[in-house]
Protein backbone atom coordinates (compact mmCIF):
# COMPACT_ATOMS: atom_id res chain seq x y z
CA UNK A 1 0.00 0.00 0.00
CA UNK A 2 2.22 2.78 -1.29
CA UNK A 3 -0.42 5.44 -0.71
CA UNK A 4 -0.56 4.80 3.01
CA UNK A 5 1.02 8.14 3.85
CA UNK A 6 -1.65 10.05 1.92
CA UNK A 7 -4.51 7.69 2.74
CA UNK A 8 -6.10 10.12 5.17
CA UNK A 9 -6.75 13.80 4.63
CA UNK A 10 -8.15 16.18 7.19
CA UNK A 11 -11.24 18.13 6.23
CA UNK A 12 -12.44 21.15 8.20
CA UNK A 13 -16.22 21.24 8.01
CA UNK A 14 -18.45 24.00 9.38
CA UNK A 15 -21.95 23.00 10.47
CA UNK A 16 -25.11 25.11 10.19
CA UNK A 17 -24.53 26.60 13.62
CA UNK A 18 -21.10 27.81 12.56
CA UNK A 19 -19.15 25.25 14.57
CA UNK A 20 -16.07 23.78 12.92
CA UNK A 21 -15.35 20.05 12.91
CA UNK A 22 -12.09 18.41 11.87
CA UNK A 23 -12.81 15.05 10.25
CA UNK A 24 -10.48 12.50 8.70
CA UNK A 25 -11.30 11.64 5.10
CA UNK A 26 -10.06 8.13 4.44
CA UNK A 27 -8.93 6.74 1.12
CA UNK A 28 -11.83 5.40 -0.91
CA UNK A 29 -14.46 7.08 1.23
CA UNK A 30 -16.73 9.89 0.11
CA UNK A 31 -16.84 13.23 1.90
CA UNK A 32 -20.55 12.62 2.52
CA UNK A 33 -19.89 9.42 4.48
CA UNK A 34 -17.08 11.06 6.40
CA UNK A 35 -19.19 14.04 7.47
CA UNK A 36 -22.31 12.00 8.20
CA UNK A 37 -20.92 8.90 9.88
CA UNK A 38 -17.43 9.78 11.17
CA UNK A 39 -18.17 13.43 11.94
CA UNK A 40 -21.76 12.78 13.04
CA UNK A 41 -22.77 15.99 11.31
CA UNK A 42 -26.32 16.84 10.20
CA UNK A 43 -25.96 15.60 6.65
CA UNK A 44 -29.16 13.93 5.51
CA UNK A 45 -27.72 12.22 2.40
CA UNK A 46 -31.02 10.47 2.05
CA UNK A 47 -30.42 8.78 -1.30
CA UNK A 48 -27.31 7.05 0.04
CA UNK A 49 -24.76 8.59 -2.30
CA UNK A 50 -26.33 8.35 -5.76
CA UNK A 51 -26.32 12.09 -6.53
CA UNK A 52 -30.09 12.12 -6.90
CA UNK A 53 -31.37 13.92 -3.78
CA UNK A 54 -29.12 16.91 -3.15
CA UNK A 55 -29.27 16.54 0.64
CA UNK A 56 -25.48 16.36 1.09
CA UNK A 57 -24.95 19.78 -0.47
CA UNK A 58 -21.87 21.62 0.81
CA UNK A 59 -20.10 24.87 -0.05
CA UNK A 60 -16.41 24.45 -0.68
CA UNK A 61 -14.22 27.36 0.40
CA UNK A 62 -13.37 29.41 -2.67
CA UNK A 63 -9.63 28.80 -2.22
CA UNK A 64 -10.22 25.09 -2.34
CA UNK A 65 -12.87 24.72 -5.03
CA UNK A 66 -10.53 24.60 -8.03
CA UNK A 67 -8.27 22.08 -6.36
CA UNK A 68 -11.02 19.46 -6.49
CA UNK A 69 -11.72 17.53 -9.68
CA UNK A 70 -14.58 19.16 -11.60
CA UNK A 71 -18.10 17.90 -10.90
CA UNK A 72 -19.33 15.36 -13.43
CA UNK A 73 -22.41 16.16 -15.50
CA UNK A 74 -24.82 14.25 -13.25
CA UNK A 75 -23.69 16.18 -10.21
CA UNK A 76 -23.80 19.50 -12.04
CA UNK A 77 -27.34 18.75 -13.24
CA UNK A 78 -28.52 18.02 -9.73
CA UNK A 79 -26.84 21.11 -8.27
CA UNK A 80 -28.65 23.15 -10.89
CA UNK A 81 -31.98 21.97 -9.43
CA UNK A 82 -31.29 23.27 -5.92
CA UNK A 83 -32.27 26.72 -4.72
CA UNK A 84 -29.19 27.45 -2.60
CA UNK A 85 -26.52 26.45 -5.12
CA UNK A 86 -23.56 28.82 -5.47
CA UNK A 87 -20.43 28.85 -7.65
CA UNK A 88 -18.60 26.64 -5.15
CA UNK A 89 -21.35 24.13 -4.41
CA UNK A 90 -20.65 20.40 -4.41
CA UNK A 91 -22.49 17.24 -3.48
CA UNK A 92 -20.39 15.69 -0.72
CA UNK A 93 -21.26 12.21 -1.98
CA UNK A 94 -19.33 12.95 -5.17
CA UNK A 95 -16.18 14.25 -3.47
CA UNK A 96 -13.69 11.63 -2.41
CA UNK A 97 -10.30 11.50 -0.80
CA UNK A 98 -7.52 12.52 -3.18
CA UNK A 99 -3.93 13.63 -2.77
CA UNK A 100 -3.57 17.33 -2.16
CA UNK A 101 -6.84 18.04 -0.42
CA UNK A 102 -5.51 17.86 3.11
CA UNK A 103 -7.00 20.87 4.87
CA UNK A 104 -10.05 21.13 2.58
CA UNK A 105 -12.65 23.50 4.05
CA UNK A 106 -16.38 23.02 3.48
CA UNK A 107 -19.60 24.37 5.01
CA UNK A 108 -22.92 22.54 5.12
CA UNK A 109 -25.47 24.23 2.85
CA UNK A 110 -28.97 24.97 4.20
CA UNK A 111 -31.45 22.14 4.02
CA UNK A 112 -34.05 22.53 1.29
CA UNK B 1 -33.27 -26.45 -5.94
CA UNK B 2 -32.61 -22.88 -4.91
CA UNK B 3 -32.69 -21.69 -1.35
CA UNK B 4 -35.74 -19.66 -2.28
CA UNK B 5 -37.73 -22.83 -2.86
CA UNK B 6 -36.22 -24.72 0.03
CA UNK B 7 -36.96 -22.03 2.63
CA UNK B 8 -40.42 -22.93 3.79
CA UNK B 9 -42.35 -21.66 6.74
CA UNK B 10 -41.72 -24.95 8.55
CA UNK B 11 -37.97 -24.79 7.96
CA UNK B 12 -37.76 -21.25 9.27
CA UNK B 13 -39.73 -22.21 12.36
CA UNK B 14 -37.23 -24.98 12.98
CA UNK B 15 -34.16 -22.81 12.37
CA UNK B 16 -35.18 -19.79 14.44
CA UNK B 17 -37.87 -20.90 16.85
CA UNK B 18 -39.51 -18.04 18.66
CA UNK B 19 -38.85 -15.55 15.87
CA UNK B 20 -41.95 -16.45 13.89
CA UNK B 21 -44.88 -14.14 14.56
CA UNK B 22 -48.50 -15.12 14.03
CA UNK B 23 -50.09 -12.13 12.35
CA UNK B 24 -52.30 -11.63 9.32
CA UNK B 25 -50.99 -8.56 7.54
CA UNK B 26 -53.72 -6.05 6.81
CA UNK B 27 -56.27 -7.86 8.95
CA UNK B 28 -58.84 -5.97 11.00
CA UNK B 29 -57.20 -7.41 14.09
CA UNK B 30 -53.81 -5.94 13.18
CA UNK B 31 -55.27 -2.58 12.15
CA UNK B 32 -57.33 -2.26 15.34
CA UNK B 33 -54.27 -1.08 17.26
CA UNK B 34 -51.76 -0.70 14.48
CA UNK B 35 -49.58 1.88 16.22
CA UNK B 36 -48.96 -0.40 19.19
CA UNK B 37 -48.15 -3.28 16.85
CA UNK B 38 -45.70 -1.21 14.84
CA UNK B 39 -44.10 0.23 17.97
CA UNK B 40 -43.41 -3.37 19.00
CA UNK B 41 -41.85 -4.14 15.62
CA UNK B 42 -39.56 -1.15 16.21
CA UNK B 43 -37.99 -2.75 19.26
CA UNK B 44 -37.32 -6.30 18.08
CA UNK B 45 -34.92 -7.83 15.61
CA UNK B 46 -36.31 -8.71 12.17
CA UNK B 47 -38.82 -11.54 12.40
CA UNK B 48 -40.65 -13.94 10.13
CA UNK B 49 -44.31 -14.12 9.26
CA UNK B 50 -46.26 -16.40 6.95
CA UNK B 51 -48.13 -14.30 4.40
CA UNK B 52 -50.63 -16.51 2.58
CA UNK B 53 -48.11 -19.34 2.91
CA UNK B 54 -45.07 -17.30 1.82
CA UNK B 55 -42.44 -16.65 4.48
CA UNK B 56 -41.56 -12.97 4.79
CA UNK B 57 -39.00 -11.13 6.88
CA UNK B 58 -40.28 -7.97 8.51
CA UNK B 59 -37.85 -5.27 9.68
CA UNK B 60 -39.06 -2.61 12.10
CA UNK B 61 -36.04 -1.11 13.85
CA UNK B 62 -34.75 2.10 12.29
CA UNK B 63 -31.26 0.79 11.51
CA UNK B 64 -32.58 -2.46 10.04
CA UNK B 65 -35.08 -0.63 7.82
CA UNK B 66 -32.38 1.75 6.67
CA UNK B 67 -29.95 -1.07 5.90
CA UNK B 68 -32.52 -2.84 3.71
CA UNK B 69 -33.61 0.28 1.87
CA UNK B 70 -30.12 1.57 1.19
CA UNK B 71 -28.91 -1.64 -0.43
CA UNK B 72 -30.74 -2.20 -3.69
CA UNK B 73 -28.15 -4.70 -4.88
CA UNK B 74 -28.65 -7.08 -1.99
CA UNK B 75 -32.34 -6.26 -1.69
CA UNK B 76 -33.66 -5.18 -5.12
CA UNK B 77 -37.27 -4.15 -5.66
CA UNK B 78 -37.84 -6.25 -8.77
CA UNK B 79 -39.69 -9.31 -7.52
CA UNK B 80 -40.06 -12.57 -9.46
CA UNK B 81 -43.43 -13.25 -11.08
CA UNK B 82 -44.42 -16.55 -9.58
CA UNK B 83 -47.25 -18.23 -7.77
CA UNK B 84 -47.98 -16.54 -4.48
CA UNK B 85 -46.36 -13.30 -5.62
CA UNK B 86 -49.46 -12.08 -7.53
CA UNK B 87 -50.33 -9.62 -4.76
CA UNK B 88 -46.99 -7.87 -5.09
CA UNK B 89 -47.77 -6.96 -8.71
CA UNK B 90 -49.70 -3.94 -7.52
CA UNK B 91 -49.70 -2.19 -10.89
CA UNK B 92 -50.54 -5.08 -13.18
CA UNK B 93 -47.14 -5.52 -14.74
CA UNK B 94 -46.24 -1.86 -15.08
CA UNK B 95 -42.70 -1.35 -13.85
CA UNK B 96 -43.14 1.70 -11.70
CA UNK B 97 -40.04 3.59 -10.68
CA UNK B 98 -40.27 1.98 -7.27
CA UNK B 99 -39.84 -1.49 -8.75
CA UNK B 100 -36.75 -0.80 -10.88
CA UNK B 101 -33.22 -1.11 -9.62
CA UNK B 102 -29.67 -0.02 -10.32
CA UNK B 103 -28.68 2.09 -13.29
CA UNK B 104 -32.02 1.71 -15.10
CA UNK B 105 -33.76 3.22 -12.11
CA UNK B 106 -31.19 5.97 -11.61
CA UNK B 107 -31.41 7.03 -15.27
CA UNK B 108 -35.19 7.44 -15.05
CA UNK B 109 -34.95 9.05 -11.65
CA UNK B 110 -32.56 11.66 -13.02
CA UNK B 111 -34.98 12.40 -15.83
CA UNK B 112 -37.86 13.17 -13.52
CA UNK B 113 -35.82 14.75 -10.72
CA UNK B 114 -35.89 18.31 -12.12
CA UNK B 115 -39.69 18.40 -12.08
CA UNK B 116 -39.70 17.67 -8.34
CA UNK B 117 -36.64 19.71 -7.37
CA UNK B 118 -36.50 22.56 -4.84
CA UNK B 119 -36.36 25.04 -7.72
CA UNK B 120 -39.42 23.52 -9.37
CA UNK B 121 -41.36 23.81 -6.12
CA UNK B 122 -40.88 27.58 -6.09
CA UNK B 123 -42.70 27.74 -9.42
CA UNK B 124 -45.57 25.49 -8.30
CA UNK B 125 -46.52 27.07 -4.98
CA UNK B 126 -48.90 29.73 -6.29
CA UNK B 127 -50.70 27.21 -8.49
CA UNK B 128 -51.10 24.82 -5.58
CA UNK B 129 -52.52 27.61 -3.41
CA UNK B 130 -55.11 28.32 -6.09
CA UNK B 131 -56.00 24.63 -6.42
CA UNK B 132 -56.37 24.30 -2.65
CA UNK B 133 -58.62 27.36 -2.53
CA UNK B 134 -60.93 25.71 -5.05
CA UNK B 135 -61.08 22.65 -2.76
CA UNK B 136 -61.92 24.91 0.18
CA UNK B 137 -64.65 26.63 -1.86
CA UNK B 138 -66.22 23.22 -2.35
CA UNK B 139 -66.15 22.49 1.36
CA UNK B 140 -67.69 25.87 2.17
CA UNK B 141 -70.43 25.41 -0.42
CA UNK B 142 -71.42 21.98 0.85
CA UNK B 143 -70.52 22.45 4.55
CA UNK B 144 -70.45 22.69 7.43
CA UNK B 145 -69.81 18.92 7.54
CA UNK B 146 -67.18 17.41 5.28
CA UNK B 147 -65.09 14.26 4.99
CA UNK B 148 -61.43 15.15 5.53
CA UNK B 149 -60.46 12.22 3.33
CA UNK B 150 -62.82 12.32 0.34
CA UNK B 151 -63.35 16.10 0.31
CA UNK B 152 -59.84 17.26 1.11
CA UNK B 153 -56.91 14.83 1.51
CA UNK B 154 -58.05 12.75 -1.45
CA UNK B 155 -58.23 15.78 -3.71
CA UNK B 156 -54.87 17.29 -2.81
CA UNK B 157 -52.65 15.62 -5.34
CA UNK B 158 -55.36 15.76 -7.93
CA UNK B 159 -55.04 19.52 -7.55
CA UNK B 160 -51.32 19.88 -6.97
CA UNK B 161 -49.98 17.29 -9.36
CA UNK B 162 -52.51 16.39 -12.03
CA UNK B 163 -53.92 19.89 -12.47
CA UNK B 164 -51.09 22.25 -11.60
CA UNK B 165 -48.02 20.27 -12.59
CA UNK B 166 -49.26 17.96 -15.36
CA UNK B 167 -52.08 20.17 -16.66
CA UNK B 168 -54.46 17.31 -17.31
CA UNK B 169 -58.10 17.81 -18.26
CA UNK B 170 -60.92 16.81 -15.87
CA UNK B 171 -61.72 13.78 -18.06
CA UNK B 172 -58.12 12.58 -18.02
CA UNK B 173 -57.89 13.10 -14.30
CA UNK B 174 -61.05 11.13 -13.60
CA UNK B 175 -59.56 8.09 -15.34
CA UNK B 176 -56.45 8.18 -13.16
CA UNK B 177 -58.44 8.78 -10.00
CA UNK B 178 -60.58 5.73 -10.78
CA UNK B 179 -57.49 3.61 -11.33
CA UNK B 180 -56.05 4.86 -8.07
CA UNK B 181 -59.29 3.91 -6.29
CA UNK B 182 -59.12 0.33 -7.57
CA UNK B 183 -55.43 -0.43 -7.10
CA UNK B 184 -55.83 -1.67 -3.50
CA UNK B 185 -57.81 -4.64 -4.84
CA UNK B 186 -54.72 -5.97 -6.59
CA UNK B 187 -52.87 -6.44 -3.29
CA UNK B 188 -55.52 -8.83 -1.98
CA UNK B 189 -55.10 -11.37 -4.80
CA UNK B 190 -54.41 -14.87 -3.44
CA UNK B 191 -51.89 -17.35 -4.82
CA UNK B 192 -52.93 -18.53 -8.28
CA UNK B 193 -55.84 -16.06 -8.55
CA UNK B 194 -56.28 -13.43 -11.26
CA UNK B 195 -56.63 -9.71 -10.73
CA UNK B 196 -60.29 -8.55 -10.59
CA UNK B 197 -61.66 -7.60 -14.02
CA UNK B 198 -62.61 -4.08 -12.89
CA UNK B 199 -58.94 -3.41 -12.15
CA UNK B 200 -57.92 -4.68 -15.57
CA UNK B 201 -60.55 -2.48 -17.23
CA UNK B 202 -59.53 0.60 -15.25
CA UNK B 203 -55.91 -0.11 -16.08
CA UNK B 204 -56.75 -0.31 -19.80
CA UNK B 205 -58.50 3.05 -19.60
CA UNK B 206 -55.50 4.57 -17.81
CA UNK B 207 -53.20 3.17 -20.48
CA UNK B 208 -55.34 4.70 -23.25
CA UNK B 209 -55.49 8.00 -21.41
CA UNK B 210 -51.73 8.16 -21.02
CA UNK B 211 -51.24 7.37 -24.69
CA UNK B 212 -53.73 10.08 -25.64
CA UNK B 213 -51.91 12.60 -23.44
CA UNK B 214 -48.58 11.66 -25.01
CA UNK B 215 -49.99 12.03 -28.54
CA UNK B 216 -51.52 15.39 -27.71
CA UNK B 217 -48.42 16.79 -25.98
CA UNK B 218 -46.19 15.48 -28.71
CA UNK B 219 -48.20 17.52 -31.20
CA UNK B 220 -48.48 20.55 -28.93
CA UNK B 221 -45.59 20.55 -26.48
CA UNK B 222 -45.67 22.97 -23.59
CA UNK B 223 -43.30 23.94 -20.84
CA UNK B 224 -44.26 21.19 -18.47
CA UNK B 225 -43.21 17.80 -17.18
CA UNK B 226 -44.89 15.51 -19.71
CA UNK B 227 -43.60 17.46 -22.71
CA UNK B 228 -40.11 17.41 -21.21
CA UNK B 229 -40.25 13.63 -20.88
CA UNK B 230 -41.48 13.24 -24.44
CA UNK B 231 -38.58 15.40 -25.60
CA UNK B 232 -36.20 13.19 -23.65
CA UNK B 233 -37.73 10.22 -25.46
CA UNK B 234 -37.90 11.66 -28.96
CA UNK B 235 -34.91 14.00 -29.12
CA UNK B 236 -32.30 12.45 -26.89
CA UNK B 237 -33.37 8.80 -26.85
CA UNK B 238 -32.92 8.81 -23.10
CA UNK B 239 -35.87 6.51 -22.42
CA UNK B 240 -37.92 3.94 -24.34
CA UNK B 241 -41.63 4.11 -25.19
CA UNK B 242 -42.37 1.61 -22.46
CA UNK B 243 -40.34 3.58 -19.95
CA UNK B 244 -42.10 6.78 -20.95
CA UNK B 245 -45.42 5.09 -20.27
CA UNK B 246 -44.25 3.54 -17.03
CA UNK B 247 -42.90 6.82 -15.67
CA UNK B 248 -46.12 8.64 -16.51
CA UNK B 249 -48.13 5.84 -14.95
CA UNK B 250 -46.00 6.06 -11.82
CA UNK B 251 -46.60 9.77 -11.52
CA UNK B 252 -50.27 9.87 -12.60
CA UNK B 253 -51.53 6.91 -10.61
CA UNK B 254 -49.10 5.64 -8.04
CA UNK B 255 -48.33 9.01 -6.49
CA UNK B 256 -51.95 9.98 -5.93
CA UNK B 257 -52.70 7.36 -3.38
CA UNK B 258 -49.67 8.02 -1.23
CA UNK B 259 -50.36 11.72 -0.85
CA UNK B 260 -54.04 11.23 -0.08
CA UNK B 261 -53.19 8.75 2.66
CA UNK B 262 -50.40 10.89 4.06
CA UNK B 263 -52.56 14.03 4.17
CA UNK B 264 -55.29 12.03 5.89
CA UNK B 265 -52.71 11.09 8.50
CA UNK B 266 -51.73 14.75 8.93
CA UNK B 267 -55.32 15.87 9.54
CA UNK B 268 -56.10 12.93 11.81
CA UNK B 269 -52.96 13.30 13.93
CA UNK B 270 -53.02 17.07 14.36
CA UNK B 271 -56.76 17.52 14.83
CA UNK B 272 -56.82 14.89 17.56
CA UNK B 273 -54.46 17.15 19.52
CA UNK B 274 -56.48 20.37 19.79
CA UNK B 275 -53.93 22.20 21.94
CA UNK B 276 -51.19 21.67 19.39
CA UNK B 277 -53.59 22.43 16.55
CA UNK B 278 -54.34 25.77 18.25
CA UNK B 279 -50.63 26.57 18.28
CA UNK B 280 -50.38 26.02 14.53
CA UNK B 281 -53.52 28.03 13.96
CA UNK B 282 -52.02 30.92 15.93
CA UNK B 283 -48.63 30.63 14.25
CA UNK B 284 -48.77 29.16 10.73
CA UNK B 285 -44.97 29.25 10.73
CA UNK B 286 -45.17 26.11 12.85
CA UNK B 287 -46.88 24.21 10.02
CA UNK B 288 -43.72 22.61 8.53
CA UNK B 289 -42.67 21.37 11.98
CA UNK B 290 -46.16 20.07 12.69
CA UNK B 291 -46.38 18.30 9.34
CA UNK B 292 -43.02 16.62 9.88
CA UNK B 293 -44.22 15.24 13.21
CA UNK B 294 -47.54 14.18 11.65
CA UNK B 295 -45.64 12.35 8.92
CA UNK B 296 -43.50 10.61 11.50
CA UNK B 297 -46.49 9.72 13.63
CA UNK B 298 -48.86 8.54 10.92
CA UNK B 299 -47.48 7.97 7.47
CA UNK B 300 -49.71 6.64 4.72
CA UNK B 301 -48.84 3.03 5.33
CA UNK B 302 -46.70 0.61 7.26
CA UNK B 303 -44.95 -0.82 4.18
CA UNK B 304 -43.85 0.42 0.80
CA UNK B 305 -42.71 -1.88 -1.96
CA UNK B 306 -41.32 -5.27 -0.95
CA UNK B 307 -37.70 -6.24 -1.56
CA UNK B 308 -36.23 -9.65 -2.28
CA UNK B 309 -32.93 -11.01 -0.97
CA UNK B 310 -30.49 -11.93 -3.75
CA UNK B 311 -28.34 -14.08 -1.47
CA UNK B 312 -28.24 -15.50 2.03
CA UNK B 313 -27.49 -12.71 4.47
CA UNK B 314 -28.54 -11.28 7.81
CA UNK B 315 -30.04 -8.05 9.05
CA UNK B 316 -29.95 -7.07 12.69
CA UNK B 317 -29.12 -10.61 13.78
CA UNK B 318 -31.81 -12.40 11.77
CA UNK B 319 -30.91 -14.71 8.91
CA UNK B 320 -32.43 -13.86 5.56
CA UNK B 321 -32.31 -16.50 2.86
CA UNK B 322 -31.90 -16.00 -0.86
CA UNK B 323 -35.21 -15.39 -2.56
CA UNK B 324 -37.05 -14.35 0.59
CA UNK B 325 -39.32 -11.34 0.47
CA UNK B 326 -38.21 -8.61 2.87
CA UNK B 327 -40.66 -6.00 4.10
CA UNK B 328 -39.12 -3.01 5.83
CA UNK B 329 -41.63 -0.97 7.80
CA UNK B 330 -40.95 2.74 7.54
CA UNK B 331 -43.74 3.48 9.98
CA UNK B 332 -42.28 1.10 12.55
CA UNK B 333 -38.86 2.78 12.08
CA UNK B 334 -40.53 6.11 12.91
CA UNK B 335 -41.48 4.55 16.26
CA UNK B 336 -37.97 3.35 17.11
CA UNK B 337 -37.42 4.68 20.65
CA UNK B 338 -33.64 4.78 20.19
CA UNK B 339 -34.15 7.43 17.49
CA UNK B 340 -37.40 9.08 18.61
CA UNK B 341 -37.74 8.85 22.42
CA UNK B 342 -41.25 8.11 23.69
CA UNK B 343 -42.25 7.51 20.07
CA UNK B 344 -46.01 7.29 20.50
CA UNK B 345 -46.15 10.77 22.03
CA UNK B 346 -47.26 13.30 19.42
CA UNK B 347 -45.36 16.55 19.77
CA UNK B 348 -45.16 19.18 17.05
CA UNK B 349 -42.10 20.63 18.77
CA UNK B 350 -40.18 17.37 18.54
CA UNK B 351 -38.53 18.46 15.28
CA UNK B 352 -37.86 14.86 14.26
CA UNK B 353 -34.82 14.43 12.06
CA UNK B 354 -34.56 11.96 9.21
CA UNK B 355 -38.05 10.55 9.47
CA UNK B 356 -38.40 7.40 7.44
CA UNK B 357 -41.77 8.41 5.97
CA UNK B 358 -40.49 8.95 2.43
CA UNK B 359 -37.96 6.15 2.62
CA UNK B 360 -34.19 6.34 2.21
CA UNK B 361 -31.82 5.21 -0.50
CA UNK B 362 -32.26 5.36 -4.25
CA UNK B 363 -36.03 4.90 -3.93
CA UNK B 364 -36.59 7.76 -1.54
CA UNK B 365 -39.85 9.35 -2.70
CA UNK B 366 -39.03 11.70 -5.58
CA UNK B 367 -42.16 13.69 -4.78
CA UNK B 368 -41.40 14.29 -1.12
CA UNK B 369 -40.91 18.02 -1.58
CA UNK B 370 -44.11 18.36 -3.62
CA UNK B 371 -46.00 16.36 -0.98
CA UNK B 372 -44.62 18.45 1.88
CA UNK B 373 -45.36 21.68 0.02
CA UNK B 374 -48.89 20.62 -0.90
CA UNK B 375 -49.62 19.48 2.66
CA UNK B 376 -48.30 22.69 4.17
CA UNK B 377 -50.36 24.82 1.82
CA UNK B 378 -53.42 22.64 2.45
CA UNK B 379 -53.06 22.79 6.23
CA UNK B 380 -52.30 26.49 6.52
CA UNK B 381 -55.09 27.56 4.17
CA UNK B 382 -57.63 25.23 5.77
CA UNK B 383 -56.94 26.75 9.20
CA UNK B 384 -56.94 30.31 7.85
CA UNK B 385 -60.15 29.92 5.91
CA UNK B 386 -62.16 28.11 8.60
CA UNK B 387 -61.09 29.30 12.08
CA UNK B 388 -63.38 26.75 13.78
CA UNK B 389 -62.53 23.73 11.64
CA UNK B 390 -62.33 20.57 13.77
CA UNK B 391 -63.11 16.89 13.93
CA UNK B 392 -66.86 16.30 14.19
CA UNK B 393 -66.17 13.96 17.12
CA UNK B 394 -63.11 14.92 19.21
CA UNK B 395 -62.55 11.31 20.20
CA UNK B 396 -62.82 9.96 16.65
CA UNK B 397 -60.92 6.72 16.02
CA UNK B 398 -59.96 6.01 12.42
CA UNK B 399 -60.79 2.81 10.60
CA UNK B 400 -58.42 1.77 7.88
CA UNK B 401 -58.99 0.37 4.41
CA UNK B 402 -56.89 0.31 1.28
CA UNK B 403 -54.20 -2.06 0.15
CA UNK B 404 -52.21 -4.33 2.41
CA UNK B 405 -49.42 -2.18 3.77
CA UNK B 406 -51.43 1.03 3.51
CA UNK B 407 -53.01 3.10 6.27
CA UNK B 408 -55.83 4.67 4.30
CA UNK B 409 -58.30 6.28 6.68
CA UNK B 410 -61.75 5.38 5.39
CA UNK B 411 -63.54 8.51 6.55
CA UNK B 412 -62.58 11.53 8.59
CA UNK B 413 -65.75 13.38 9.61
CA UNK B 414 -64.94 17.07 10.12
CA UNK B 415 -66.86 20.31 10.36
CA UNK B 416 -66.03 23.91 9.61
CA UNK B 417 -68.33 25.33 12.29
Amino acid sequence: MGGEMTATQVVLATDREGKQHAVALRSGQSLMRTLKYDGDMDVEAICGGNAICGTCHVYVDADWYDRLPEPEELEAELLDQLVFTTATSRLACQVSCAPGIDGLRVTLAPQE
Amino acid sequence: VSAAVATTVAELQARDPGNFVEITLGSAEMLADVQATLAQWATRRPFYVADDGIPLVICGRYADVRDVMLDDELFPSGLPHKRGFEKFDKFLGVQTMAQLDGEVHLRLRRLINPAFSPKAMLRLEAGIEAAVDVMLDGIEARGPAFDGMADYAGLLLDGALLTVMLRLTPEQKSIFLEMHRLIPLTTHVKAGESVPQECVDAFDRAREAIQAVVTQRRAHPGEEFISDLIAARDNDDRLSDTELFDVLFTVCVAALSGTARAMGGVLYSLFRHPDQLAEVRADPGLAPLAIEECLRFHRGGYFVFPRVATRDTQIGGTKIYEGMVVRASQQAANFDPTVYPDPLRFDIHRDPKRIMSFGVGPHQCVGNRLARLAMRVALVRLLARFPAVRLADPGFQAEYGGAIGELRIRQLPMTIR
